[in-house]
């Protein structure tokens, strides 16, 4: 193993391999906010998300395919339908969870389950179970040392972009220190005046939005097919139980460091061995300490 | 302080009678009905053991797990590993040992994470098995998948199920009376309060985990028998969770809710699942999503519901 | 409004998981009362009772009543925005947000940030040290620290009641003495009501004008504090002195 990273770094795939770091590590960390934020704040878990992923990853997909639409244009589409379902879902059932039954996280995980489930096999019905994908931007930009398209350029950038967006959003303004506030001390922030409806509504939106829009990014470089939101939603509980529920900053850091380990493995052993590696950290995740490694300093 | 529970020499010998019965029946039963009725009852004992197993765990101790595919397929594959050299009703016991053996070492540190963190956790473990099993089998053996040449098994794994279900089912019951299952219904209730009252919650767990992996164990190895064709897609399929948590919720808290529930959904699986597999699980989910927002209960608690008011 | 009552508690009864914590209790907080006290021992259901007024538990009947106007099982965001403030006894900061965030917030209301900046000097000049420490984490402070900023968040809550639950758990007696100068010192400069739920019961009444005896979840006694103190209970030494 050892004089395989040797020969890795001979041949100047170390810049390759950082810049796939990058990527999987911004990508993971934009993944994970969604279900830190909304599990962190109103305490309801979506096992869907990895499923809302894989509709924004076919909006993408069938406006280039059926309507030859620049793919692109799914960020408006999926902001659309996104913003929609929060709403419907927040009101017909997280409020429920949330407001009138005990145990919110295990209400909302079965039925989010039963919701992935639903969604899974509608999409299967629809488009059936192989592998589809298309190409943009994939010209290709030439580094010393490092060819990379175009692609996974941009992905990297919108996802810096958004994270950053909603770091901004959560510590620089008035309505994210009303959210950060409720997730802090949720009965303290009621004595305060804040309504919790609202913010809860808000979280719910922008989890939505926010997973859609990574749907739209992962079509762009891998392809999808119905059952990719699995392996997804494994990856927004790891970020976000090992960044800390409700911690968008350390979902951040969370990300590079699962970025990391599937990076590093997947280098110097092979990419399913990557993956499993992945769902190893996951089971050792919750068995240890599910709070998130980065909650007493946050 | 001795609490002495009165059980009326009518209700044993109503249990042994039902017993009796059953066993007369159902072994009676496959010379007067079709080979198609026959797979039917198959799937039914099948779907009761599992669900059955699954409230070992997650009914008394409700620790609930959304994972059953993980014993199952340990248990298929044991069996197609082992099955040319050893003879088969001992197989598939050996698979159910396994499977048990991996549910009590896993149990210790899994069973640390509580509520939520347990549920998701298992939510991600039949995944992980597979996984692991065909990265193992890509590396070491380079193909996936084992095929069984056994020959025509359907008597015998019906007989054997058929007996599994008898035995899980009086099993439950028992446990619903004994130490073990009131140490599960405390843990359910609080924790911590059952472990300050000297339950050891850790073995506890442990060993209900460990006997829920026993039988989806066990039938996971008839399961291979059955369809004489192992891969880790198939005998990992999450269709085996969904369907063992939708029928434990449809039919209930109470002890006879898996009977009950898995009862009423076999009838729709063998309906349903071979020519539209798709809509048969959507169907599930839609009813999942029903019972947790509507009745929580399931159909027990109807039930309940309707003695109260006759 | 009976007799200019700024709140009205009438037979209230509150019973939580089974067991009736609280039964047929009446109180009042008047127009000329600056601080009223409730005294008893753990368990006599006076937090549940700051609980229940403020909107964090719902009453099985009883009348409560807020300026006027009826407030018993309206959810506790629009209680404190008609103008009640609950500054309870544990759990009461924003650990992760700032000393400063933490005072922010307390003024959410618009009243109360209409009066920011002056109601924020008024703090800085009773407790220095808030200002010294406004961009630490409030979760690193100390437990004497952490009262100031529970004391300075009613402040900047500009509101008309303000809820007290034992302001002294925990404290050393010296700090105490301080807090409850701070408290007096807050109802006559500032002209809000304060009710304040106690163990200690010398301290309370000598820091109130009326005050209630509870045990059990009952009213066992009522009456002016100068004379309350000759009250056999207090002088048994039922309560923590």
């Amino acid at each position: 193993m050892f004089k395989k990273a040797f020969w890795l770094y001979e041949h100047m795939i170390i810049l390759e391999i950082l810049f796939n770091w990058m990527l999987l590590s911004l990508l993971y960390a934009l993944i994970g906010l969604p279900m830190s934020l909304l599990w962190g704040s109103t305490r309801v878990v979506n096992v869907a998300q990895g499923e809302v992923i894989m509709l924004g990853a076919y909006t993408a997909f069938s406006l280039l395919i059926f309507f030859g639409i620049n793919p692109l244009y799914a960020f408006l589409v999926c902001a659309a339908w996104s913003s929609l379902l929060g709403f419907l879902l927040y009101k017909g059932a997280f409020s429920m969870f949330i407001f009138k039954h005990k145990e919110t996280e295990k209400s909302s995980i079965l039925f989010t389950f039963a919701l992935s489930n639903i969604v899974i096999n509608a999409g299967l019905l629809m488009w059936g179970a192989q592998l589809r994908g298309y190409k943009i931007m994939t010209e290709h930009i030439v580094l010393p040392g490092l060819v990379v398209s175009l692609n996974r350029i941009f992905v990297i950038i919108v996802c810096f972009a958004a994270i950053v967006t909603i770091l901004i959003l959560l510590h620089k303004t008035w309505f994210g220190k009303i959210v950060r506030a409720s997730i802090d001390n949720r009965v303290e922030a009621q004595l305060c005046g804040i309504n919790p409806d609202v913010v809860y509504l808000a979280c719910t939106f922008i989890s939505f939005l926010i997973t859609s829009f990574s749907g739209i990014l992962i079509s762009t470089i891998y392809d999808i097919s119905p059952n990719m939101g699995f392996f997804y939603t494994m990856i927004a509980f790891l970020v976000a139980m090992i960044g800390g529920l409700g911690n968008i900053k350390g979902c951040l850091v969370a990300g590079f460091i699962v970025g990391f380990v599937q990076t590093a493995v997947g280098y110097l052993m092979s990419g399913g061995v990557a993956l499993t590696m992945v769902y190893f950290m996951f089971v050792i995740i919750i068995c240890l300490r599910p709070e998130g490694i980065f909650n007493w300093a946050k | 302080m001795g609490k002495v529970v009165e059980k009326p020499v009518g209700s044993k010998l109503k249990g042994i009678l039902l017993i009796a019965a059953y066993l007369i029946v159902f072994t009676t039963l496959p010379y007067f009905v079709s080979s198609y009725f026959l797979s039917f009852l198959i799937t039914l004992f099948s779907l009761v053991t599992l669900t059955s197993a699954w409230y070992i765990l997650s009914g008394f101790a409700g620790y609930i797990s959304l994972g059953s595919a993980a014993f199952i397929g340990i248990g298929a594959y044991v069996t197609a590993l082992i099955y040319k050299n050893v003879p088969l009703p001992l197989c598939v016991l050996f698979s159910g040992c396994i499977a048990g053996t991996i549910g009590l070492l896993l149990g210790y540190p899994i069973l640390r994470a509580r509520g939520p963190y347990f549920i998701i956790l298992t939510y991600g473990l039949a995944e992980f098995f597979r996984n692991a099993i065909q990265n193992w089998e890509n590396l070491v053996e380079h193909l996936t998948g084992h095929v069984i040449f056994v020959g025509y098994l359907i008597p015998q794994i019906y007989l054997s199920i058929m007996i599994i279900t008898l035995f899980i089912t009086v099993l439950i019951f028992i446990i619903k009376n004994s130490r073990f299952g009131r140490g599960l219904v405390l843990i359910r209730e609080n924790e911590d309060a059952a472990e300050s009252m000297g339950v050891n919650t850790r073995l506890y767990k442990s060993l209900a985990f460990c006997l829920c992996g026993f039988f989806q164990g066990i039938n996971g190895g008839l399961l291979a028998l059955y369809w004489s064709y192992v891969e880790p897609f198939s005998v990992f399929s999450s269709v085996y969770s969904v369907e063992v948590i939708v029928m434990a919720y449809l039919g209930g808290p109470a002890v006879y809710g898996p009977l009950l529930g898995s009862s009423v959904l076999s009838v729709v699986h063998v309906l349903l699942w071979a020519s539209y597999p798709y809509f048969y699980l959507i169907l599930l989910g839609i009813i999942l999503i029903i019972i947790v927002m509507f009745f929580s209960e399931g159909l027990s608690g109807v039930l309940r519901k309707l003695s109260k008011n006759l | 409004m009976r007799g200019n009552r700024i709140l009205e508690v009438e037979d209230l009864t509150v019973s939580l998981e089974g067991k009736q914590i609280i039964s047929n209790i009446s109180l009042w907080v008047g127009a000329n009362d600056h601080i009223v006290a409730i005294i008893g021992p753990n368990g006599s259901g006076k937090t549940t009772l700051l609980n229940v007024i403020t909107g964090l538990a719902v009453p099985k009947h009883g009348s409560i009543r807020f300026m006027g106007k009826e407030i018993s099982g309206l959810p506790p965001h629009v209680i404190r925005k008609a103008g009640v403030f609950y500054c309870r006894s544990e759990n009461f900061l924003f650990e992760n947000l700032s000393v400063y965030e933490n005072l922010e917030l307390a003024a959410y209301t618009a009243e109360a940030r209409r009066k920011f900046k002056e109601n924020l000097e008024y703090i800085y000049n009773l407790f220095p040290i808030l200002k010294e420490r406004k961009r630490q984490r409030s979760g690193s402070l100390s437990g004497g620290e952490r009262k100031m900023l529970g004391i300075a968040k009613a402040i900047m809550s500009n509101t008309k009641l303000l809820l007290l639950d034992e302001p002294s758990a925990g404290l050393a007696p010296l700090i105490v003495k301080e807090i409850f100068k701070s408290i007096k010192k807050l109802a006559c400069e500032k002209s809000l009501k304060i009710l304040v739920v106690e163990q200690r019961a010398k301290d309370a009444l000598m820091l109130s004008e009326r005050a209630y005896l509870i045990e059990n979840g009952k009213i066992i006694c009522e009456g002016k504090s100068e004379n309350l103190i000759y009250n056999e209970y207090v002088q048994k030494g039922f309560l923590v002195v």
